[in-house]
């Protein structure tokens, strides 16, 4: 019983940590070469931002993949932005006053959002529950 | 003339199908066979009609003109019949019928009672979507005026991956379709027949699944080489609609395998078979309607929204009232070890289902934000790989040693001594994958441990030829071990290059060098274009390949695409499309060096040819009882 609880302990850890880590790198830029800018760290950052920001004028698109002017200018913006010395929270910020939450597509955790976020979790307990459950249940 | 038997052999179609529902129970076998017959025949000649309307260019029906053009060559004719909203659903009704004719083949004196009562909700389904199709999508309507030539066809659809991904796709929805009327037809029997209903719903599920997998990665394949973006997922509610029913069916027929061995789950497994069929209604309505604007919508039209989200709660309404009134005739008592195979199983389906409920809650949870507190909100990608990939990694981990299992318990000891040798042999194949790509990836190596973990375990599993293994299972998990490679591989280690680059200069990614030769006009049959002409050299300045992205305009439908030009070996895709630029600033260039892509590709036919072997071996009991 002891051992069953410790591997279950585990896993809930591997699935934390995953939570932790689930940044997978993108597959797809519509980046063009004039708007990269030298500072690789200042690039990446820009990039990093572009993916979570949706092209309004496009079809389920990140600003990053979408070769539509607005996403272009966005992608600019940003990048003037970073060099201005404003820090990811700021962009983020001055985006979503000028566009709404809509231009997210990973949204912030608010009252909005608080059951997207936090029901797989809650599935997800539930889910270990009935395995614990069935396991008992079962010796 | 043409188009008027076309339509009449539709209306055919709804009076044999509204027939089938009354005979289905208590008719003479004789005249069931005759509706059945009568049903497949007369939908599969309004398929072949609007087909044949769509080969000789009719341009005096409305469908023809607003989808084709004489230019269009001639495999496009055809694909373009289920390339729009009103054909698509023609074919939907012709799979439906196909199956409903494969149900009745299994009727015989012991299971009639199953199968009649299947046939009626078949038949049920059939004519939902044969009124739907006549009064809101008839594909043989008229135009007022004839035209000259057709409005042509977007041209990004023009492809031999997107002519055969739509029937795929039906396939695999449709057979669902089966396991729904399955499930509904056992519930009613109130258990109190001795029938193995889930010996005849496995092949149906299977059927489905299998073709899901190969119509979803027909798919992907597709959006990676046509959309220029070097990427194959994008989370698009579309995509999403047929990932919900895949994982759905990848549950059931998990779970069927415990009925049949041990009699338990039969009421979740009763359950699933529901869903799994109304989520894939309702992932159509979702992208029918153009409520959830999607790369895949046809049209926008309130009406057949409508239709479709009356027809889904009719038959939501209905399944799921009967299940919660009748379900309680197969629970039972059985609790599962967590050490077993039963369990493995049970962690299986917990987590398929939880995933399930997951992307169904990012995907309708824009709309449901918008209806309540008028905000609009988006839920993209990183979302959904934030919160699919974490429930997705145990779920692997579990079926990588769930078939080492045996059934009940297993002393932990054994399991140590069992699992023993593929760790090891994962362990030595993840160092060697991770030390060539250098780069250290957290997600990358779990990923790379976990692709490893199930091809090792499948292979152990093999030289050890341990008894009571089914070959189908095993071939489809080492898919399942490919395509995760290639999943994590593909998108941890992708290296990108985004230059501009004039004729007769080089630019290098990865080991390799680009030499930009040439660009010139050429001509195709319905396009123009401009072509690059690229040679890639490796290190020891040897010719790799030549590569030809080209950029084209069609002109009938004003519309620009770019092909992306792909060479691919079993390490790596090489991938460069051409953008904008002109002779004397050179052109931008997007290079893509895409690590194992390929094992994605390969793991989704292993994965099929696996469930085509379990479908086989189904049949074969099947003749058995």
């Amino acid at each position: 019983m002891n051992r069953t609880n410790n591997f279950i302990s585990k896993i809930i850890f591997i699935i934390f940590l995953s939570f932790v880590i689930t940044q997978i790198p993108d597959i797809s830029y519509s980046v063009e070469p004039d708007e990269i800018l030298n500072n690789q760290n200042y690039e990446l950052r820009a990039r990093n931002i572009s993916k979570n920001i949706r092209c309004v004028v496009c079809q389920n698109q990140s600003i990053d993949e979408s070769n539509a002017p607005l996403a272009k200018d966005l992608r600019i913006l940003i990048r003037n932005k970073i060099k201005e010395g404003r820090n990811d929270e700021e962009i983020y910020e001055f985006l979503t006053d000028r566009y709404g939450d809509f231009i997210l597509l990973k949204p912030d955790i608010n009252l909005n959002t608080f059951v997207l976020w936090f029901l797989p979790f809650c599935f997800l307990i539930f889910g270990i529950g009935i395995v614990i459950y069935h396991n008992k249940k079962s010796q | 003339m043409v188009a008027s038997i076309g339509n009449l052999a539709l209306w055919l179609s709804l009076i044999f199908s509204i027939l089938q529902i009354y005979v289905s129970k208590k008719g003479k076998l004789k005249v069931i066979s005759v509706i059945v017959n009568g049903l497949l025949i007369s939908s599969l000649g309004s398929f072949i009609i609007l087909m044949y309307l769509h080969i000789v260019s009719d341009f005096s029906i409305l469908n023809v003109f607003e989808n084709s053009h004489t230019t269009k060559p001639l495999l496009y004719k055809i694909s373009g019949v289920w390339g729009n909203h009103e054909g698509s659903m023609l074919l939907w009704i012709l799979v439906l019928t196909i199956f409903n004719y494969f149900i009745f083949k299994l009727y015989n004196k012991n299971n009639s009672l199953l199968i009649s009562k299947t046939l009626k909700v078949q038949s049920l389904i059939t004519t939902g979507f044969i009124v739907f199709t006549i009064f809101t999508s008839n594909p043989f309507k008229k135009m007022i005026v004839e035209q000259e030539n057709g409005l042509g066809f977007n041209p990004i659809l023009q492809d031999p991956a997107l002519a055969i991904h739509p029937p795929l796709l039906y396939i695999g929805y449709v057979g669902l379709s089966a396991a729904f009327s399955f499930s509904v037809a056992t519930l009613n029997l109130n258990n109190k027949e001795n029938i193995a209903w889930y010996t005849y719903m496995k092949p149906f599920v299977l059927v489905a699944w299998a073709f899901l997998t190969i119509g979803i990665a027909i798919g992907a394949l597709w959006a990676y080489y046509e959309l220029g973006w070097g990427g194959w997922w994008f989370w698009d509610p579309v995509e999403n609609a047929s990932f919900m029913p895949w994982l759905l069916a990848t549950a059931l027929l998990h779970s069927l395998i415990i009925v049949e061995k041990r009699k338990s789950l039969q009421a979740w497994v009763l359950l699933l078979a529901l869903l799994a069929f109304l989520l894939s209604v309702i992932g159509t309505f979702l992208v029918r309607s153009g409520i959830l604007t999607s790369v895949h919508t046809f049209a926008l039209d309130p009406s057949r929204g409508i239709y479709i989200l009356i027809f889904t709660a009719i038959l939501g309404g209905y399944s799921l009232l009967l299940f919660g009134k009748k379900s309680k005739n197969y629970f039972d008592k059985n609790y599962f070890n967590f050490f077993s195979k039963e369990g493995s199983i049970l962690i299986n389906n917990i987590l398929m289902t939880i995933v399930c409920a997951t992307v169904f809650l990012g995907t309708v949870y824009p709309l449901i934000i918008e209806a309540f507190t008028n905000n609009k909100i988006s839920v993209g990608e990183p979302y959904f790989n934030a919160t699919v990939v974490p429930i997705m990694l145990p779920a692997i981990l579990v079926m990588g040693v769930g078939p080492l299992l045996a059934w009940n318990r297993n002393k932990k000891s054994e399991i140590l001594k069992k699992i023993l040798p593929s760790v090891l042999l994962t362990g030595i194949m993840s160092l060697i994958i991770v030390s060539i790509y250098k780069s250290f990836s957290l997600i990358g190596t779990l990923g790379v441990i976990l692709a490893f973990w199930i091809i090792s375990n499948n292979i152990v599993i093999l030289i050890k030829k341990r008894k009571n293994f089914s070959t189908g299972m095993l071939v489809s998990h080492l898919g399942v071990g490919f395509l995760i490679l290639g999943i994590t591989a593909s998108s941890v280690w992708q290296e990108e290059k985004i230059t501009k680059l004039k004729t007769n200069s080089s630019t290098e990614i990865n080991r390799y060098s680009i030499f930009f030769k040439d660009i010139n006009e050429v001509v195709g049959s319905n396009y123009v274009a401009l072509k690059g002409n690229f040679v890639v050299y490796d290190k020891e300045k040897k010719i790799v390949t030549e590569l030809t992205p080209e950029n084209r305009y069609y002109p009938v439908t004003n519309i620009y695409t770019t092909e992306a030009s792909i060479h691919s070996n079993i390490f790596r895709d090489l991938y460069i499309v051409l953008g904008t630029g002109n002779k004397s600033e050179g052109w931008v260039l997007k290079i893509y060096h895409n690590p194992l892509v390929i094992w994605i590709w390969i793991g989704a036919i292993v994965i099929f040819i696996g469930g085509t072997i379990s479908i086989f071996k189904n049949l074969e009991k099947l003749k058995k009882i």
